[in-house]
């Protein structure tokens, strides 16, 4: 049966409770609304020291901040002012949402939490009890019209009161919750919440969609694997593009005076089992920009990074969209990093490929996966992974963390769909050899390292960056560092007790520039030469001065 | 309209579609043996729950038509079947236009009659009816619950696909008959008070049902003016008339050689008695009516009457330890999920049941698929061993044979569902058995 996307929400009855629900939320909130950010603020959100809006700061996604109170003089100097006890267990793999002094902290199990940014203390907590299908994360909230949004683990969206926590709408809102479920943080973008939904192994097709904040109604959807009769969907065979993946779980980036939307696509399904899936799949493992100036998103333009990935090597990161120095000329572009270990920059205008940095030990890549097992280099929890990366345009240099990590691939020799479950036609990769990790500073300009520095484990920490030269990312073993943005030099580092796979946010109250950083549960990063030792999941914020 | 108690008046006025009163009537008319309480009810329960199935379905075949009124047509006719099923005093009861719901919907009827039945021939039906009933349940209340016509149509075409399994065949015997054949083909289908007679022979006289070991083998009727009515949901497989009487043999004739041949003193009882008031008996006689068991305990126990016994203690045990160093890092301890899914308990086995697992399915995934980061690192024992403390913690029963190290084809046809537990102390979580 054909699905009618987009058709008409057919129940008037509760389309009037959620108006009338809005006109009072309106009427109570009026105090609320000069607390919510407004569209500008969005625009803006990259340039203002204030607030933390968006998961990778501004709709650029370039995680840097001009101010310079935090140096690369004075770093050492920074303390740890507070920290918040998480009260959910699981990894911490969503950024801080920081507005109006308020810090909007999400656990793995889509808790939510409203702390005074300042200190610490808890204004409200809202509890969710999801079923997990496979990995029980959560990415971050979206705050618009004095509501927090948050997209759970069982394909919900909800809106709670800024103020309160108090629910205020409940939308599931994906297609299968049996195979579908939300990680990413909610993007609001003018009237809409952009939010890509996970079902990428697990058997169902991508797609990013846009959401009334009013109501939770879905505006438009775009599908990451073409239906029939769409450009590019020959590039699956037979039926395979049913369940073909290519979810867009990471981010996005926009470009706002062009009102254009850049993703990244997963990879296809079932994972390792291409034989049956021949041809490229599109729009899977590729960098997508969308027109969505209308009512439908029109394609723009797409670079495919993998054609017919056979090894789960999706470009999790969000893309960063950028004016950089590439070979000697200021362009706009697109960096992005796969988990294949690669760092890719493309033309933002045409997708033209500029360049590409391995950033990862890489083997075996172009050999498929067998009954009998093949090694390749990176494992599925390598290369650069869903929390991306920073640039600072001071130095024209790309911060990126990466994964050395190897896997043994089977494939098995058919692929079974059970719903609820992985669809792989193989299992994971078993690890095969040591793992580490690296944090990459890549000269835009090259693609060459200005430096590197090398870790004993995985590196997931993301980066942020400052004006005042300095680069802060985290580590699985839950350190905490500041690394000079020149010579890659250490100059500072707090041990937070447990594993770091979030980004950092920044932001400034009453003069003083806070750093604030999520730490909890290793999660299936788990790897054998990381101690046990975890102190649970936790928020701690630094500053200079507390 | 069908009866909602059996009356003696009540068969006259009855539309001539629904033949089941007036031939119960005629039975009536020569009852020779006062009925105990609980035979009334057992088939006025199930002539009940056939009534609100058939109303049920009804509602959702108008939900077919083209939409005269918008959406909340739809909801109210969506909401009307529900009723029809759940009936006026369940929580989820909402009022709803033109609906005729009663005190008890047709969960309320089967879940009497499955707490009642165990040894009864209808049993393995009636628990039929009764889970495809929930099911159907739950359809709808998704239905109710979507925005997009479509979902809301697959709903509710998944609802009525359950209700035509509840109400079955009344030419099958067994779990595939559902209600209709549990009343076409077993003594369910004998109103309280008729005459019955036992199969094994022809019968003496006429109104008579023909029972043997609890099987409604025909219905025996006086040709009046050569004209008999027939209970429409008999389907008679063949009818045999000697100008005065008709007699009108059921599916459940072809276990007539077995059933007299086997079970000669429930021949010699049902000859001499003519009615099988022992073997009725022995099914409702232990328990009250309304004793309260709740929907969950009867749907839980509708499962354990074939509940397998996959594993040995021994295996659990041992899996118990290969679990705290292998999964517990993303199971978590009390198997409730930390970065990963729990893997025990109410939330894990109503996932599965909702997506169909069967055991098969949840074997592949931990041979092939686990533990994440190392699938395929253990050995097969091992394997089986983490299989063994899994079902166990999933309050599956252990057994003598221990729970196999490579596939074998019967796991792929044994359900993944909710086990039920009696002892509740013995519970840590909801759902969750702690093995030791």
């Amino acid at each position: 049966m054909k699905l009618l996307f987009n058709s008409v929400l057919f129940r008037p009855g509760r389309l009037a409770v959620a108006i009338a629900g809005i006109t009072l939320s309106a009427a109570v909130a009026s105090a609320a609304v000069g607390n919510a950010p407004t569209r500008d603020d969005y625009v803006q959100a990259g340039q203002k020291d204030g607030y933390w809006l968006l998961p990778a700061r501004s709709y650029s996604g370039n995680r840097y901040i001009a101010n310079n109170q935090i140096n690369r003089d004075d770093v050492g100097q920074l303390k740890r002012v507070w920290k918040f006890k998480v009260p959910d267990e699981g990894p911490m793999e969503g950024v801080p949402i920081v507005w109006n002094d308020m810090m909007y902290v999400t656990s793995a199990h889509d808790h939510v939490y409203a702390l005074d940014a300042k200190s610490g203390d808890l204004k409200w907590e809202f509890q969710y009890k999801p079923h997990v299908i496979a990995f029980a994360a959560n990415r971050g909230v979206a705050l618009m019209d004095g509501n927090v949004y948050v997209a759970t683990l069982d394909g919900h969206l909800l809106a709670l009161d800024a103020q309160t926590g108090h629910k205020v709408w409940d939308q599931e809102t994906v297609h299968d919750p049996r195979n579908s479920f939300y990680t990413m943080a909610p993007v609001p973008y003018k009237d809409m919440l952009l939010l890509g939904v996970s079902n990428g192994d697990w058997g169902g097709v991508g797609n990013i969609s846009a959401f009334d904040p009013k109501t939770g109604r879905r505006i438009w959807q775009w599908n990451t694997v073409p239906g029939p009769g769409e450009p590019g969907h020959e590039t699956w065979s037979g039926d395979s593009w049913k369940r073909g993946g290519a979810a867009s779980w990471g981010g996005v980036a926009i470009d706002p005076s062009s009102d254009a939307l850049y993703i990244t696509c997963g990879n296809p399904q079932p994972d390792f089992l291409g034989t049956l899936r021949q041809g490229k799949n599109l729009y899977s493992d590729s960098l997508v920009a969308l027109d969505i100036s209308g009512t439908k998103p029109q394609v723009k333009w797409y670079h495919q990074f993998i054609a017919h990935d056979t090894h789960d090597w999706d470009p999790a990161m969000p893309p960063v969209l950028i004016k950089a120095k590439v070979d000697g000329e200021e362009r706009s572009v697109l960096a992005v990093g796969d988990k294949a270990g690669t760092f890719w920059v493309v033309d933002a205008s045409t997708g033209q490929l500029l360049d590409r940095t391995a950033v990862s030990f890489q083997k075996g890549m172009s050999t498929d996966p067998t009954k009998e097992g093949t090694i390749a280099c990176p494992n599925t929890n390598g290369g650069v992974e869903y929390n991306g990366g920073a640039y600072d345009p001071n130095t024209n240099t790309f911060f990126v963390p990466s994964t050395n990590q190897c896997g043994l691939w089977k494939a098995q020799d058919r692929a079974v769909y059970i719903a609820g479950q992985f669809y792989l036609g193989g299992a994971f990769p078993s690890r095969v050899g040591p793992d580490s990790g690296w944090f990459n500073a890549i000269d835009m300009d090259t693609g060459v390292f200005k430096w590197r520095h090398q870790f004993a484990l995985p590196a997931n920490g993301s980066a942020l960056v400052t004006g005042g030269g300095v680069v802060f990312t985290g580590e699985l073993n839950g350190k905490f560092d500041a690394f000079d943005t020149k010579d890659g030099k250490l100059l500072w580092q707090y041990d937070t007790g447990s594993p770091i796979a979030a980004p950092a946010a920044a932001y400034n109250i009453g003069g003083t520039e806070y750093i604030a950083v999520a730490s909890g549960g290793a999660g299936n990063l788990r790897v054998p030469e990381l101690s046990d030792k975890d102190a649970g999941a936790m928020v701690s914020v630094f500053a200079l001065r507390g | 309209m069908f009866w909602r108690k059996p009356t003696p008046a009540g068969g006259s006025s009855h539309s001539p579609r629904r033949l089941w009163p007036s031939v119960a009537a005629a039975l009536l008319c020569s009852a020779i043996a006062a009925p105990a309480a609980e035979d009334v009810n057992a088939n006025a329960e199930a002539i009940a729950a056939l009534q609100d199935l058939k109303a049920a379905v009804s509602e959702i075949e108008h939900a077919a038509e083209p939409d005269p009124g918008g959406p909340d047509h739809f909801l109210n006719l969506a909401q009307r079947a529900l009723n029809d099923l759940i009936g006026v005093a369940d929580s989820r009861y909402r009022r709803a236009d033109g609906g005729s719901a009663d005190l008890s919907g047709a969960l309320v009827h089967l879940n009497r009659l499955s707490s009642h039945g165990e040894d009864a021939p209808w049993a393995s039906a009636v628990n039929t009816a009764l889970v495809n009933t929930q099911v159907a349940v739950s359809h709808l209340q998704s239905a109710l619950a979507q925005q997009r016509i479509d979902r809301f149509q697959l709903d509710l075409t998944d609802a009525l696909t359950s209700l035509e399994m509840a109400l079955g065949r009344s030419s099958e015997l067994g779990a595939l008959g559902g209600l209709s054949g549990a009343l076409g083909t077993t003594v369910l289908g004998v109103p309280a008070g008729a005459r019955t007679t036992a199969a094994c022979d022809q019968p003496d006289e006429v109104p008579a049902y023909g029972i043997a070991a609890g099987y409604l083998v025909y219905v025996a009727l006086p040709l009046n003016g050569g004209q008999a009515s027939l209970p429409i949901e008999l389907n008679a497989r063949r009818v045999e008339t000697d100008g005065k009487r008709l007699i009108a043999y059921t599916a459940a004739e072809g276990l007539l050689p077995a059933l007299c041949n086997r079970d000669r003193a429930a021949m010699a009882l049902q000859s001499a008695g003519l009615r099988p008031a022992v073997s009725l008996r022995a099914s409702f006689d232990t328990n009250g009516w309304f004793r309260g068991s709740g929907l969950e305990k009867v749907a839980a126990r509708a499962a354990t009457q074939s509940v397998p016994r996959l594993y040995t203690q021994k295996q659990a045990q041992a899996g118990r330890k290969i679990y705290q160093t292998q999964c517990v890092s993303c199971h978590g301890s009390n198997l409730q999920g930390t970065a990963a899914p729990a893997v025990a308990g109410k939330d894990f086995l109503e996932t599965a049941q909702r997506n169909g697992w069967t055991m098969e399915d949840l074997r592949s995934i931990v041979f092939y698929n686990m533990p994440f980061n190392a699938p395929g690192s253990l050995s097969a024992e091992k394997y089986a061993d983490v299989m063994a403390y899994l079902l166990a913690e999933n309050c599956y029963p252990a057994g003598s044979k221990p729970f196999p190290k490579s596939d074998e084809r019967t796991l792929e046809s044994i359900p993944l569902e909710v086990i039920a537990q009696d002892n509740d102390a013995a519970q840590s979580h909801a759902g969750v058995c702690e093995v030791k």
